[in-house]
């Protein structure tokens, strides 16, 4: 039932395989498309100044892409909607972005439920064991079961609405020593996220260190840690590849980390300009997936492959069916979890595999292409 | 008549300066001005909710666990006679030295700050055991009470240092890095002032006699006594050179290694662990609030655009990197008169640190130049906390005579500043080869 | 007012005891048997961090009062330590006008916090401790530092000999 992991996304092992590949996107972020879908702009006022914030620096890799998706938004908008963006902690921290927004500080922040675990339920199930194989498919499943499953538990928060689910790209092993089966794994201390990183690194029988990932190189140069997991994409900002030797391909899952928008700042939008911001919100989150992660993804596993010796392993079918049948009873317990507390966990996982494994049918281009021409609807009540 | 957002944030550092002249306290004015400004730019929801994040982000912010418990740690070594210890061992050596009393003074501040997190506890612990002592040889006054007031800084450089942890949340640089940066430079201005001291000394040995003379059976048996600042500094700086912990952890266990040397040798009463924590407890309320104050300030300021117009201006001069580094110590110096170390620290690194960064200066280098610098505050005329802590304990010695006896110290430390902004490696050179920056 | 001085100050010396001696040692045992349990039995308390986090805000809260009361905050003395009382007294009442206002807001957003995060009975991630008990901890701190500088701001006012500057005599660092 599980997807099997793809090799850093099915995008394209060289450069110019992975441009072709995500030509939309690329040709989105650089204002080069011809429709950037059907919203009209009838109106005529003062443009309506959108302030936006985050913690990470404005000098990031991720930082960059937003404030280009932010200059796609002000052209969508005709000049209506100007986006004023804020970086570096000045409004607020990394687990403070849901409260930003809804006390008005900001009307889009980062708001990650991966920090606020307690604070959510079903959205966690988008980061069981292999559900995808990237982070577009993800993006595109998450945003598609949106309204349904999440909308509910998101807008629980006062004045908070969803600006766009987005997920990383798919975590993996770095090693020191080649990790081909369950039994090599078994022991090892792994670097890892809490929630549901924590549960698939204690059922592989191997035990979690929580620390902050900058740290991780130095434990790994002294022999504290013996594996850390990471995105490809994330891995050599961290300098995981210069500490470690071997990456195995498990794909074991995504990390969920949403925006949330302002309902004040929704409501003062007209509704041509609610249609503008609805569409961008929709294709960004594509945008984010496909050209910042997953290509992210493949441009530094080819790196660390090629000019570090990372040497990639690939499990064998049989053996991937044992990680996969091992970790499977985490699956299940969160859906017998949710469904005690009355949650239809059950069914959101059924629909969340049938997705993406609709999704993993689909190219990049035809999902991004989609996310313009038919963006999904019911994420707002407008 | 709106304001554009750069005049705002210069008359909020007008309205900031007067209310530090009035005797508001510093962090509390900042945080006010910080606050005004918040309310003015943003309106009172933007001022309130900004006041509680930083309070909630700050006040739960694991790093500064830190900061209590490294000043416990100079607390314990105080109230558990560890340093007197210390203080006897580093004079058994030492002490024959021409200006020897002066130097074991030196070197056991040096000591004692390997131990413990700040400045003014080193003063305050060795001053009553060393000035005694040289008093006793007939030292001169100045030499004196301006060595310990001197070397009393060495414990914020060397570490662990809370100042350097409280650099290190505000620019995000790490704390572990910090730490063993300021280990070389540390131990230079320890030779380096126990140097002034010899070189006055053999000129003049009126300044400094000798001490007593010890048998090489006495000095080697003291040796004993070193121990426990021995291994709580290998425990806690080895632990973080190792990166078998973070200095966070490393606070912790430098407590426990601490009491449980004091418990050992029996030194330890629910009294005096009592009076420790009260104490703790009292910086901490006043750090915290420090903390807070900066952090609000960097919050408004970067609302006001001033950072970035500074960055703009000063690097349109087009000067060369040393000649700013040349006017921000000067800065520095000026500042340091009237303002201690805190201040020093919560006004300037918001403003110097992403200029000397966009001039391309190392962070970690930076921070231990402007906690060089800030040093300097604590000692210099006419506001210089260590000089007033010592003028306590020696009622008898004018200011005047004890910022005499500072002089030499503190051209000692210049010395220093402008060989590590000649040699950043000497900075850098541990924290590179420990792979930790 | 001089009964509201010995009420409140026995209050906020409370509170540092309970910080100092209780919450402040509790982190560090913490802190400690966490590094022991990664190191010796190589299996780490995920949970050490966030109890530590939840309880450090409290020894913040607890120490700010009495350490404000006991006028442990730096100022620069230049000015200030020559003035004539009668001017000190105007400052003070600027300086306690200032910090009521500070703590009126923080007191202000804090209950409006609490409100909220109790209806959501919102809790922490591994040990489901509230959140909105930090909320309740700083609206309370903040309240005691309201009655402090209002007393303090009237005792200056009315030249009343409680709530004054006095040397403490204690070495700050
Ligand atoms: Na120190
Ligand atoms: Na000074």
């Amino acid at each position: 039932l599980a997807i099997s992991p793809a090799s850093a996304g099915d995008i394209g092992t060289t450069a110019a395989e992975v441009n072709k590949n995500l030509s939309v996107a690329i040709k989105w972020i650089n204002g080069d498309l011809d429709s950037y879908g059907s919203a009209k702009v009838t109106y005529t006022g003062k443009p309506i100044t959108f302030k936006t914030s985050h913690h990470l620096p404005k000098v990031s890799g991720l930082a960059k892409i937003q404030i280009k998706g932010f200059k796609i938004l002000e052209k969508m908008s005709g000049g209506k909607i100007k986006v004023n963006d804020t970086w570096s902690k000045t409004v607020h921290g990394v687990k403070d972005g849901r409260k930003a927004v809804r006390t008005g500080l900001s009307d889009h922040a980062p708001c990650f439920s991966l920090y606020m675990s307690k604070d959510y339920n079903m959205v966690h199930g988008l980061g069981l064991p292999f559900m995808f194989r990237n982070a577009h498919e993800a993006v595109a499943t998450g945003e598609m079961l949106y309204p349904k499953y999440l909308k509910k538990e998101h807008e629980r928060f006062k004045g908070v609405k969803i600006a766009r689910v987005a997920n990383t790209s798919t975590y993996h092993l770095f090693t020191n020593k080649p990790v081909r089966s369950l039994a090599d794994i078994k022991g090892m201390k792994i670097r890892a996220g809490g929630g549901n990183h924590s549960k698939i690194i204690g059922a592989l029988g191997a035990t979690q260190v929580s620390m902050p990932l900058a740290s991780a190189y130095t434990a790994m140069q002294r022999g504290t840690l013996d594996a850390i997991h990471s995105s490809d994409a994330i891995a050599p900002i961290f300098k995981v590849h210069e500490v470690t030797k071997f990456r195995t391909t498990n794909g074991f899952n995504v990390l969920t980390i949403e925006y949330c928008t302002s309902g004040k700042f929704l409501d003062r939008l007209p509704a041509d300009l609610k249609q503008v911001y609805n569409n961008w919100a929709r294709q960004y989150a594509q945008i984010e997936a496909q050209y910042f992660y997953d290509r992210l993804d493949s441009n530094h596993l080819a790196m660390m492959m090629n000019k570090h010796g990372i040497k990639k392993i690939d499990l064998a079918p049989a053996e991937l069916e044992r990680w996969k049948k091992t970790l499977e009873p985490i699956t299940q317990n969160w859906i017998a979890m949710n469904e005690k507390k009355g949650l239809p966990a059950r069914q959101f996982i059924a629909d969340v595999r049938a997705a993406s494994k609709k999704f993993a049918g689909m190219s990049a281009n035809d999902i991004m292409l989609a996310a313009i021409n038919s963006p999904v609807k019911g994420m707002y009540d407008f | 008549m709106t304001l554009d957002p750069q005049t705002i944030g210069l008359i909020a550092f007008g309205f900031m300066m007067l209310l530090i002249v009035i005797g508001v306290p510093i962090a509390f004015s900042m945080l006010g001005t910080a606050a005004i400004g918040l309310f003015i730019v943003g309106g009172p929801i933007h001022a309130e909710t900004q006041i509680s994040l930083t309070f909630i982000e700050q006040g739960a912010n694991f790093v500064i666990v830190a900061i209590p418990l490294y000043f416990l740690m100079g607390q314990l070594v105080f109230r558990t006679e560890i340093a007197a210890d210390l203080y006897d061992c580093v004079y058994k050596w030492l002490g024959r030295l021409p200006g020897g009393l002066a130097i074991t003074s030196v070197v056991a501040c040096a000591g004692f700050g390997a131990v413990s997190g700040g400045s003014v506890t080193a003063v305050a612990t060795m001053g009553p055991m060393c000035m005694p002592a040289m008093r006793r040889y007939g030292y001169d006054d100045g030499l004196a009470a301006g060595c310990i007031s001197s070397a009393g800084t060495l414990g914020i450089l060397i570490p662990p240092s809370i100042i350097l942890v409280v650099y290190g949340i505000w620019t995000e640089q790490s704390i572990g890095a910090l730490f063993i940066a300021g280990i070389i430079p540390g131990i230079l201005l320890t030779f380096g002032f126990a140097a002034t001291i010899y070189v006055q000394c053999t000129i003049n040995p009126e300044l400094g006699p000798v001490g007593e003379k010890f048998t090489w059976n006495e000095k080697f048996r003291s040796l004993t006594k070193l121990l426990p600042v021995i291994i709580t500094f290998l425990v806690v700086i080895g632990g973080i050179y190792g990166g078998i912990f973070t200095p966070t952890e490393a606070a912790a266990i430098g407590v426990f290694s601490l009491i449980a040397i004091a418990l050992v040798m029996r030194r330890l009463s629910w009294r005096s662990m009592g009076t420790c924590l009260r104490e703790t407890m009292h910086t901490t309320g006043m750090i915290f609030i420090i903390i807070i104050g900066g952090h609000m300030m960097g919050k408004f300021i970067v609302m006001t655009e001033l950072t970035e117009n500074l960055v703009t201006w000063i690097t349109g001069l087009g000067y060369h990197p040393l000649v700013v580094m040349l006017m921000f110590s000067i800065l520095y110096i000026i500042l340091g008169m009237v303002l201690d170390i805190w201040g020093m620290l919560i006004l300037t690194v918001p403003f110097v640190f992403p200029v000397i960064i966009d001039l391309g200066y190392d962070p970690v280098w930076f921070g231990i130049y402007a906690v060089i610098m800030s040093e300097l505050a604590l000692i210099t005329p006419p506001v210089g906390i260590n000089v007033y802590v010592m003028a306590k304990m020696a009622p008898d010695v004018p200011l005047n005579t004890i910022f005499r006896g500072v002089a030499p110290f503190f051209i000692a430390t210049l010395g220093l500043v402008l060989l590590i902004t000649l040699f950043p490696q000497i900075v850098l050179w541990l924290p590179h080869s420990a792979g930790m920056h | 007012m001089k009964r509201i001085e010995t009420w409140l100050f026995a209050v906020t010396g409370l509170l540092d005891i309970i910080g100092g001696w209780i919450v402040l040692p509790m982190i560090a045992i913490v802190v400690m048997i966490d590094v022991i349990l990664r190191y010796v039995f190589n299996s780490p308390y995920i949970w050490t961090l966030e109890f530590s986090e939840w309880w450090l805000l409290l020894v913040f809260a607890f120490a700010l009062p009495e350490c404000t009361r006991r006028h442990g905050h730096i100022r620069m003395d230049l000015v200030y330590g020559v003035l004539p009382d009668r001017v000190k007294k105007y400052f003070s009442v600027v300086y306690s006008v200032l910090c009521i206002w500070l703590f009126y807001l923080l007191c202000r957003h804090e209950w409006e916090e609490f409100l909220y995060d109790y209806e959501l009975s919102r809790v922490t991630e591994y040990l489901e401790l509230p959140v909105w008990f930090h909320h309740v901890a700083l609206l309370a701190v903040s309240i005691i530092m309201i009655i402090y500088f209002l007393c303090r701001a009237i005792s200056s006012i009315l030249n009343l000999d409680s709530f004054v500057e006095e040397e403490t005599g204690e070495i700050v660092e």
